[in-house]
């Protein structure tokens, strides 16, 4: 690897566009304004080695000196195709089945836990990636659909990763942990006089499928009647378990055997016609998601939020109509819609190079994989700070997800982010040696204050402390 | 340490009046405040320079997800309610705390109606916006940027501190508190603003991170160069500034304005109280109580929400009493919108338009202001035709409590509801 690359003073000058921070929402977009001019990064030595890193911090949570020279030998493309054709793997049980209990006490921390270790050792790291992807797509909460049921709703999206928009849809729409946290399962539109509960309709066009302001309100209406009925598997059982240990007190809970999707309780549906996006009849869950797979919005929104999470904050529209075109050709393929993401003129050029920011779950994985810490104890750690830097997996802040990129930036996030580097290279004794770490984490491009922080440092600890709390290391 | 006119010897209350003095002289000013020491000075400096009254304190409470305005601020008489919500509806009006002849405040209320009694509350009905959004997520970005037209991408409050504060940044001017994220409102690209999720949590975990990031965190190349700069510097700012501040106490009388540790809103104003009691400088307080989107089973889930919303207020009122530190401090609350006048099948509401906006403090006029919303009235969506503009309660704030030129901020002049004394 050659040497290293320093950002001269005011090198490559470019104006940035504010509107950029709307990125996530999917907002009509905004006129661009013009908030000052920055120095680009400069050029990595190895362009090439820098662009396959690039793909391997977007689409893993850390990855080895080794597995950044297998993809350098197979080259960029052929680690696309790899990564895309991830083999999934069933992550290991978390309800073992001699307790079926188990599944009705699962709280926010187990769940994290199993999810953060299947992160960090997985093989199938893209698969686990992309689970993530959904989970901030398709959002649920845990505290008002239950440890149990975002369980399952973690197996469909891993299961899914890598499948059709229109089988997720349809997934989502009659996922028990969806039903509960968007209240499908409480609608009832058997009474055309009574207002169903619009809540999932409205978000499934909103944020799942097509974004605001390409529907009418009539249409948010007339899905929530046709959807009305979907509600959550009744319980195999009820058992009666010790809730306090302390006191002994009992409570009856319900118990399911396995994992199954919500059902049509034929009481509750809508009794007569509707017309949603232009289509009039009695439409069923299928109905629905064949008028959202038709309307035209759907893919260039969905590509857009692919775009902004693995291309580039603010992607262009072109790179947007491409990548829509490929995944409405390939009938909203997700492996389709991936590899045009990739493969775009815009994932490669300069100004796409760290253009993201790790989310804190990237942040904390990769920095923690980089000087070695055990899986265990990479979990406790990572555990105990999702709240101060903004991302406690499970418990998403609204049906929107997680913001990304600038969304991850405040003072209070950032300081969290730094103080997990802090603590964790006090967790690891002794530190592995810094060595080439600039190349293998930064490609050797870093900013001048980094540069001279790292070329003060004396000690392996200030080697490791100077890279993984620069801010070189929050972007990929 | 060089203490250039002696003004670090000098403890923020003074440097006001100081600063009043200093103020007074257009010479003075015209030197500009390049030459004035330190980011706290600089944030008076600027304020007086724009004419701006400088002790004001402005705390907006967002009641995320949709607050239901006629379960909040309770119309007694209005039968067509009970049409519409059979179920929602009889219980709310039986148990409300009257205010007069036509409204009650939710029976979870009962120290915010206590301050009404004291002629510290004014109601202002009907406040929504033109065509609006039933998009939780548009309609916050209309109400954070106080703009429906969508344009602006900065918030109304961000835009105050960088036209009326200080463009570089006394840290604490603007403050989120209770939260990680910066609140909208507060956002701004010339602006600094401080997010304080919690007092304890706010500082490095060692001395060599913190010498570190100060070194590492210089001109970052990049998109998000500045960004994370202005993050670090806000953050060494914020540290010192909190030093200021004696940590909460175990004994303290109290610890926390609510025994229910899920009460969150309680949390972040003890905190913002005790930043005002600090002398910090901190001007503009966020703080978000969330959980207001009921779509279904809305009786106890709100209840429990209003439970919350009075305690933290009546907690921050008194506090702020006590010290007396309450007469420039105005709480005003804000929801993204209210909800539909008729309920839904599960018992619940689903997004509305309009709703009541409360806002509460020493320097608040008692009444209800504005035009109730005729219930029999309503759009083709089934929700209230708004009768305040929103941006006229900003526009209050902005020109009668912090000395700012409205129009300044908002782009245009709105009707006057004159809620502040």
């Amino acid at each position: 690897m050659g040497g290293i690359a320093i950002a001269a003073g005011v090198g490559g000058v470019r104006l940035i566009s504010e509107s950029e921070r709307e990125a996530s929402t999917g907002s009509p977009s905004l006129s661009p304004k013009v908030v000052g001019e920055v120095a680009a990064w400069p050029r990595p030595t190895d362009a090439e080695r820098a662009r396959i890193a690039t793909l391997l911090r977007r689409t893993t949570f850390g990855y080895t000196s080794a597995e950044l020279d297998a993809a350098s030998r197979d080259g960029f493309e052929r680690t696309v195709d790899r990564l895309i054709e991830s083999r999934f793997t069933e992550p290991l049980d978390l309800i073992k089945s001699e307790d079926p209990t188990r599944g009705a006490q699962l709280g926010v921390e187990d769940l994290q836990r199993w999810w953060l270790a299947q992160m960090l050792a997985s093989p199938a790291r893209f698969t686990e990636r992309m689970t993530y992807f959904w989970h901030g797509h398709f959002t649920s909460e845990v505290d008002k659909s239950g440890g149990l049921f975002m369980y399952w709703q973690n197996l469909s999206w891993r299961r899914m990763a890598f499948g059709k928009l229109g089988d997720m849809l349809a997934a989502v729409t009659v996922d028990p942990a969806m039903l509960t946290y968007l209240d499908l399962a409480t609608s009832d539109a058997s009474d055309p006089a009574q207002l169903p509960n619009e809540n999932y309709a409205r978000e499934l066009l909103e944020l799942f499928s097509m974004g605001p302001g390409r529907y009418t309100e009539a249409d948010v209406k007339a899905a929530a009647r046709a959807l009305s009925g979907w509600t959550t598997p009744p319980a195999d059982s009820q058992v009666e378990v010790v809730t306090d240990k302390d006191t002994g007190a009992k409570e009856m809970i319900d118990v399911w055997n396995r994992q199954g999707p919500g059902v049509l309780d034929a009481s509750k549906t809508f009794p007569s016609n509707v017309t949603f996006l232009g289509r009039s009849g009695r439409l069923d869950l299928k109905a629905i998601v064949g008028q959202v797979l038709s309307h035209p919005d759907t893919a260039p929104f969905i590509a857009r939020k692919v775009a902004v999470h693995f291309v580039s904050s603010n992607p262009a529209p072109e790179t947007i109509s491409e990548l829509a075109g490929a995944y409405r050709r390939s009938g909203y393929d997700t492996r389709a819609l991936l590899r045009a993401a990739f493969m775009s003129r815009e994932f490669s050029a300069p100004q796409s190079y760290r253009s993201l920011v790790k989310s804190p779950v990237e942040f904390m994985a990769g920095a923690a994989m980089a000087v070695g810490l055990p899986v265990k104890d990479s979990v406790d750690l990572m555990v105990g700070y999702g709240d101060a830097t903004g991302e406690v997996l499970f418990s998403p802040p609204n049906v929107a997800g997680w913001p990304p990129n600038r969304g991850w930036i405040s003072p209070a996030t950032v300081l969290a982010r730094l103080n997990f580097v802090g603590q964790l290279l006090s967790s690891v004794d002794p530190l592995p040696a810094a060595g080439d770490a600039t190349n293998l984490h930064l490609d050797g491009v870093l900013g001048p204050s980094t540069q001279r922080r790292l070329a003060a440092a004396t000690t392996e600890k200030e080697h490791w402390l100077a890279l993984l709390a620069s801010p070189e290391f929050q972007l990929k | 340490m060089t203490e250039p006119n002696g003004i670090n010897r000098l403890n923020r209350r003074d440097f006001v009046k100081a600063g009043l003095v200093f103020g007074a002289g257009a010479s003075a000013l015209a030197a500009g405040y390049a030459a004035v020491p330190d980011a706290f000075a600089r944030a008076i400096y600027a304020l007086k320079r724009a004419g701006g009254r400088s002790d004001a304190v402005l705390v907006m409470i967002q009641l995320a997800g949709g607050n239901d305005g006629l379960r909040t601020v309770i119309p007694l008489r209005n039968s067509v309610l009970h049409d519409l919500r059979p179920q929602l509806a009889a219980a709310s009006i039986a148990k409300a705390l009257p205010m007069n002849n036509d409204f009650g405040l939710n029976h979870n209320l009962p120290r915010i109606a206590k301050l009404w009694d004291r002629g510290k509350v004014a109601v202002v009905e009907g406040v929504g916006y033109p065509q609006p959004s039933l998009s939780h997520f548009e309609s916050i970005r209309v109400w954070e940027t106080g703009d429906p037209s969508r344009r602006q991408v900065n918030g109304w409050l961000g835009r105050t501190i960088s036209r009326a504060y200080d463009s570089y940044g006394h840290p604490l001017t603007g403050c989120g508190c209770g939260v990680s994220g910066t609140p909208g409102s507060l956002k701004d690209v010339n602006s600094t603003v401080a997010v304080i999720e919690s007092q304890q949590g706010f500082g490095f975990v060692d001395d060599d991170l913190a010498a570190t990031v100060g070194a590492v965190y210089h001109k970052t190349p990049g998109l998000y160069g500045a960004l994370f700069d202005t993050a670090v510097a806000t953050v060494h700012q914020t540290v010192a500034e909190l030093k200021r501040v004696p940590a909460v106490k175990e004994g303290d009388p109290t610890p926390s304005y609510s025994k229910d540790a899920n009460n969150q809103l309680a949390a972040a104003l003890k905190l913002g109280a005790q930043l005002i009691i600090a002398g910090t400088g901190v001007r503009l307080l966020h703080v978000t109580l969330d959980g207001f989107d009921t779509h279904q089973t809305e009786l106890a889930a709100h209840d429990t929400l209003m439970t919350y919303l009075d305690e933290a207020v009546g907690g921050f009122y008194d506090e702020l009493s006590k010290q007396g530190r309450a007469s420039n401090v105005v709480i005003a609350t804000w929801s993204e919108f209210g909800r539909r006048p008729e309920e839904n099948s599960s018992t619940g509401t689903d997004h509305g338009t309009a709703a009541p906006l409360i806002l509460i403090g020493d320097p608040v006029a008692k009444g209800v202001y504005g035009q109730t919303p005729d219930l029999k009235r309503l759009d083709d969506d089934g929700n209230i035709k708004y009768t305040v503009d929103f941006r006229s309660v900003y526009q209050e704030i902005l020109d009668t409590h912090l000395g700012v030129d409205a129009k300044e901020i908002l782009g245009s002049r709105f009707d006057r509801i004159p809620f502040l004394l």
